[in-house]
């Protein structure tokens, strides 16, 4: 059973966070956490998925079934990061989502900012930071989204 | 000549430059010959004209002379004796020679018709015969004419004379042919062949870049100026090869740095690819401690481990980042600067450790109060920190660190750093790679061995050079060299 020091249970107030990162063992560890914090996640391990899950939510007609937030490492097997989320924003403007990049590179800090994103994170990744960026990405969803009901 | 026997080329050479004044000599002769040849034959031809008339007027004279006596000779011994005493006048004194010519007689009828026209005609003629003068004179006796004078003058001598001057004067010609022509093989060899050859052995050492002090030549002429010329190229060629030669050199030590740089590229961008792998177990490893830390009851031996754990992982993703910082240097963000104050201060800054390792710090900067340049200040003190602190860690049992800051050639010349220590020194062979990348003679631990190859990477960014002067035994010196810049 996790203890936590500070109770996050209530924070995430349900909302759904899509994890893609295509290492299995920090896919698993950014999931983990996401938990802790209360949000509901999903998670993918390759942009390829990645674009199977966007498409089945935003095609399929239910913008409601899509995540409220996507975390996406920036470098994964055949599909860049970035790729997608400009894919992404061209056909959802809406879609929000947070970067996760490797030893922080500048120039993908730039890219990913101007392409939209809400935040971008450096590996190593710790378990507060990322909750506050998440907390941070999410908090122009006002009450309109918190008031979806799952 | 003594130096004509040198070599066999030398002889050559001698031979064909004394063609040229042989050439010189042989018109001037020609021409000198021709002269004297001319002029002898006229004065021979006129003075032979002279002596001719001479002998003609002679005969001439001659024949009227005894013709003149013959008229008033009495003749009293009938006609027979008349002949008898006229023919005593017959005479051949070997040049002259007299006739008497009964008229009518045979003899007078053998004359010439110009000579027996005159004796008709009842006057002396002479005329031009063979090999002489033959002049006739008619005597008459009652205005009769019996008889003629004939004398015959020979004008060999005046051929003689003739012959024997136009030998003379051909002798002449030909001595002063002989005597010119050796006098211009002498000066030529003289004037021109010897100064050419003296060219010569100078050209041909300066193109084997054979140093030899400039000839200097006393005369003038024409040969001295090709001298002077020769020279000047020499000295010319000279000032070149030098300029080449430390051209070359620049452009080795730039390739060199290129290398140099070329290596440091590539490394840093191994580094930058395996920073980016290590993010990701690093970020699991730290995580998954951090929660067993947490999910372990505080005071123990679990949490004790995992904090451990998470400390180690932070440790390597320290060392990462500092890689990484090395292989993203960005370019130098240029300000205005005083740099005796940026030493000043980054060794000031370094005091403390200095005197903790018992090594003795000094610094020499210039006299001016301060010094601008345009530089990145802050990359240029990560250059004096990471040259002092070497130097610092060069001397393990204490020592002393040097560091000497100038401006070369007054205000506007290069800003030079020198540090030095009294270490061991480094050894010859590992010189090359001493700004490489991870080159550290340290143990494991005491440093990334990134400090001197930042050193380079930022040095180089500005410009400048950055060289190394070691010697094993007596201490190492770091020369850092950068140009002014006075543009922002």
């Amino acid at each position: 059973m996790m203890i936590d020091s500070t109770n996050e249970a209530t924070d995430g107030a349900g909302l759904l966070v899509l994890v893609a990162e295509d290492d299995d063992e920090l896919r698993r560890l950014f999931c983990e956490w996401l938990s802790s914090g209360g949000y509901r996640v999903d998670c993918v391990g390759s942009g390829i998925e990645l674009a199977e899950y966007m498409a089945d939510a935003l095609l399929d007609g239910r913008p409601e079934r899509g995540p409220d937030l996507i975390v996406s490492d920036v470098r994964m097997p055949g599909f860049d990061g970035l790729r997608v989320l400009r894919a992404l924003r061209s056909v959802e403007p809406a879609v929000r989502c947070l970067v996760v990049t490797g030893f922080g590179d500048r120039s993908v800090h730039e890219e990913a900012m101007r392409l939209g994103a809400r935040g971008v994170l450096d590996k190593p990744v710790e378990r507060e930071d990322l909750l506050a960026a998440v907390a941070a990405a999410l908090e122009r969803c006002g009450s309109t989204d918190a008031a979806r009901a799952r | 000549m003594s130096q004509c026997c040198n070599s066999a080329t030398l002889r050559s050479i001698d031979l064909s430059n004394v063609k040229l004044s042989l050439k010189i000599a042989a018109a001037m002769m020609l021409l000198v010959a021709s002269t004297l040849l001319v002029f002898g034959m006229v004065t021979v031809r006129r003075e032979t004209a002279l002596l001719e008339a001479d002998i003609a007027r002679d005969a001439l004279l001659v024949a009227e002379g005894i013709a003149a006596v013959a008229e008033q000779v009495p003749l009293s011994d009938g006609a027979v004796g008349e002949r008898r005493n006229l023919s005593l006048l017959d005479r051949d004194a070997g040049e002259v020679r007299v006739r008497w010519l009964d008229v009518p007689g045979a003899r007078v009828d053998q004359l010439p018709q110009l000579l027996r026209d005159g004796l008709s005609g009842g006057r002396a003629t002479v005329i031009r015969d063979l090999d002489g003068f033959r002049a006739v004179a008619p005597v008459q006796r009652g205005g009769q004419l019996v008889g003629a004078i004939e004398v015959f003058e020979t004008t060999a001598t005046a051929d003689s004379y003739r012959t024997r001057t136009l030998a003379t004067n051909g002798l002449v010609v030909l001595l002063v042919l002989l005597s010119s022509a050796g006098l211009a093989v002498v000066l030529g060899r003289a004037l021109v062949g010897q100064p050419i050859q003296a060219l010569i052995r100078r050209a041909r050492k300066v193109s084997d870049s054979d140093p030899e002090a400039p000839q200097r030549n006393k005369e003038g002429d024409e040969i001295a100026m090709l001298a002077a010329e020769i020279e000047m190229m020499a000295s010319e060629l000279e000032a070149r090869q030098r300029r080449v030669v430390e051209e070359s050199a620049r452009r080795v030590e730039a390739e060199q740095q290129l290398r140099h740089a070329d290596r440091l590229t590539t490394v840093g961008q191994l580094a930058a690819g395996m920073a980016h792998e290590l993010g990701t177990p690093l970020n699991v490893i730290s995580g998954r401690a951090r929660l067993i830390e947490r999910a372990a009851s505080p005071d123990g031996r679990v949490a004790a481990d995992a904090r451990t754990v998470w400390e180690q992982a932070d440790r390597i993703k320290r060392i990462v980042e500092r890689m990484l910082h090395f292989s993203r240097r960005s370019p130098p963000a240029r300000v205005d600067c005083d740099v005796t104050r940026m030493v000043r201060d980054a060794v000031r800054l370094l005091r403390e450790m200095a005197s903790t390792a018992d090594v003795e710090l000094c610094v020499h900067l210039p006299d001016e109060p301060e010094t601008k340049m345009i530089v990145d200040p802050d990359q240029l003190r990560q250059v004096v920190t990471n040259l002092v602190l070497n130097g610092i860690q060069a001397l393990p049992r204490g020592g002393r660190v040097d560091v000497r800051m100038c401006i070369e050639d007054g205000g506007q010349g290069c800003f030079r750093l020198e540090v030095s220590d009294t270490g061991p020194g480094i050894p010859p062979d590992l010189l090359p790679q001493l700004f490489d990348p991870f080159f550290t003679t340290k143990e494991p631990g005491e440093g990334t061995g990134l400090g001197l190859s930042l050193v380079h990477g930022i040095v180089r960014d500005h410009g400048g050079t950055v060289s190394v002067d070691s010697v094993e035994g007596q201490g190492t010196t770091f020369t850092v060299r950068l140009p002014q810049r006075h543009d922002a």
